[in-house]
């Protein structure tokens, strides 16, 4: 990489701190699923020789190994290719499971765009949605949630974990409220799932989808969990050879699987530790900024939230400028200017932000593979590049005069 | 490189020319704003003129995107020594060209030209008003 002098023999350069985005698969993970794509790389659906066996019990373990990461019933899990994929799952599958009668669906203002897109495609199927605005921390009320429900109501989609701001919404307390009033309740978990303890008994969840990419595993495979008993009805939208119980048609990827499931194992069994570590990490590094910087912002609140993210706005300052200076450092902005508009992230719209402060924040998603080191590098650089857009920036002169 | 911004984009706005400000009481000096800093953009240009037209000093602010910060220097640096009336006349596509600007981030060569003709026009009414 150009530009770069000899640090990165000492650090990976780029820093990573984009972990809400994606994460670096671990080698553990590889080496897991290394075999599976070469000695055993049979069908699962092959039933007639060795092969296929092999591929089914590998299958059926990691299935197995996912649905125990989230305390649930293995015949409850569909492997799908994402969780965008699980998401439009649970969203198109349980309106359309009402077969054309009057349908109606609670989400919140926060969502991913795989829940806020499937809910405006599904009401050109006449499928009402009410999307349920959060307050400035980004959780959403149950109460909010209880007063939207309607008789007719098919699901309520309110996500675990929010993957811009980190804000764990109160699932637990939602439950009550839909199992009360027999609505399904889905969460979607990707950012949740290995950070913080997920379990879909103690959610109350109905249900649940996640990503394996989001965990130090590999992309392209995820899975949407769904109450076995008494079942939750779904309709598939993908057609094929009724893979996953019918629900999720083509042919499974066992060495995704596989590593998926040794990404849960891993993340499970070293959830507690690794999230005190990172929080760490998070903690440091807020401390350094804040310490050395004035006029920092944090969107979201510190309690109730993802460990490893964090998400400032440093006033007088824009993001993606900010970025540029910042060619050692793989972070995110609240914005993206490449795009025709410069439009500021929902997320922090719906936290109440205006564009100028939405458009001068960025996200840190620190992780597993992040150290102190990288994080006194990255606080140094970002100390520097803040202090430097500000001197040129008139916003800043403002605030100041 | 897949990066979004162009590589004079990316030099302008990591080291930026003429970043700075002037004394707004001196009379040979005027200075001019575009955008609004609610709208995530804001540039504001000042220059310095002598009494032989010429652009002596020019100096710029810039909040917004890494294209907006590097218009406005750019702007800066292309009237240093010239006539006030080629910094009237300092076109957008210009300056979107010289940076290679998509046509998406045109807007952002549009902010710099504003500022620096509102300077222009804050010059020509000072003068007036002081003469």
């Amino acid at each position: 990489m150009p530009g770069f002098t000899g640090l990165e023999r000492v650090m990976h350069l780029p820093i990573y701190l984009d972990n809400h985005a994606t994460t670096r698969c671990d080698p553990r993970v590889v080496e897991a699923m290394l075999p599976y794509f070469t000695e055993h790389f049979g069908n699962a659906s092959s039933v007639t020789h060795a092969h296929g066996w092999r591929a089914r019990d590998a299958l059926e373990t990691a299935r197995g190994t996912i649905a125990e990461a989230l305390g649930a019933d293995a015949r409850g899990l569909l492997l799908t290719s994402g969780a965008t994929e699980a998401n439009n799952l649970a969203l198109f599958g349980a309106a359309r499971a009402r077969r054309g009668r009057a349908a109606h669906i609670v989400t919140c203002a926060t969502e991913h765009p795989s829940v806020l897109d499937s809910c405006r495609a599904l009401e050109r199927e006449q499928v009402r949605v009410s999307v349920l605005g959060v307050d400035r921390a980004g959780r959403v009320s149950p109460d909010a949630v209880r007063a939207a429900i309607e008789p007719d109501t098919v699901l309520v989609s309110i996500a675990h974990a929010n993957g811009e701001i980190g804000v764990l919404q109160p699932i637990a307390e939602i439950a009550e409220i839909t199992r009360a009033r027999g609505v399904p309740l889905h969460t979607d978990a990707t950012q949740s799932l290995g950070k913080v303890p997920v379990d879909v008994a103690a959610l109350g969840v109905d249900l649940l989808s996640c990503s394996a990419h989001k965990l130090y595993g590999p992309k392209g495979i995820g899975a949407l969990f769904v109450r076995p008993r008494p079942r939750m009805r779904l309709v598939p939208i993908l057609y094929g050879g009724g893979n996953e119980r019918g629900l999720r048609s083509g042919t499974a990827p066992v060495a995704l699987a596989v590593g998926f499931a040794r990404a849960c194992e891993i993340a499970v069994g070293e959830l507690e530790p690794e999230a005190l570590r990172v929080g760490g990490l998070r903690d440091r590094l807020l401390e350094r900024l804040t310490s050395e910087l004035s006029a920092i912002l944090r969107n979201g609140e510190v309690e109730n939230a993802l460990p490893g993210n964090l998400n400032l706005c440093f006033e007088g300052v824009e993001g993606e400028a900010l970025l540029l200076g910042l060619p050692e450092l793989a972070l995110s902005s609240g914005s993206a200017c490449s795009s025709a508009r410069r439009e500021p992230s929902h997320v922090l719209r719906a936290l109440g932000l205006g564009p100028e402060r939405a458009l001068s924040s960025i996200r840190f998603g620190l992780g597993r593979f992040n150290t102190a080191e990288e994080v006194e590098f990255a606080a140094d650089r970002i100390v520097e590049q803040v202090r430097r857009l500000r001197g040129v920036s008139p916003v800043w002169d403002d605030r100041r005069a | 490189m897949p990066e979004p911004y162009s590589a004079e984009v990316i030099e302008l706005c990591r080291h930026p020319r003429n970043a700075g400000r002037l004394p707004a009481q001196d009379p040979d000096v005027a200075g001019g704003e575009a955008g609004a800093a609610e709208e995530g953009e804001l540039v504001r240009i000042q220059i310095r003129v002598g009494p032989d037209q010429l652009v002596r000093e020019a100096v710029f602010r810039a909040f917004g995107c890494p294209a907006t910060i590097a218009a406005a220097s750019l702007a800066t640096e292309r009237v240093l020594g010239q006539p006030l009336s080629f910094a009237a006349g300092l076109a957008t596509r210009d300056l979107a060209r010289a940076l290679s600007l998509p046509p998406e981030r045109v807007r952002s060569a549009e902010l710099a030209r504003a500022a620096l003709a509102a300077a222009v026009e804050a010059f020509c009414s000072k003068r007036q008003t002081g003469v």
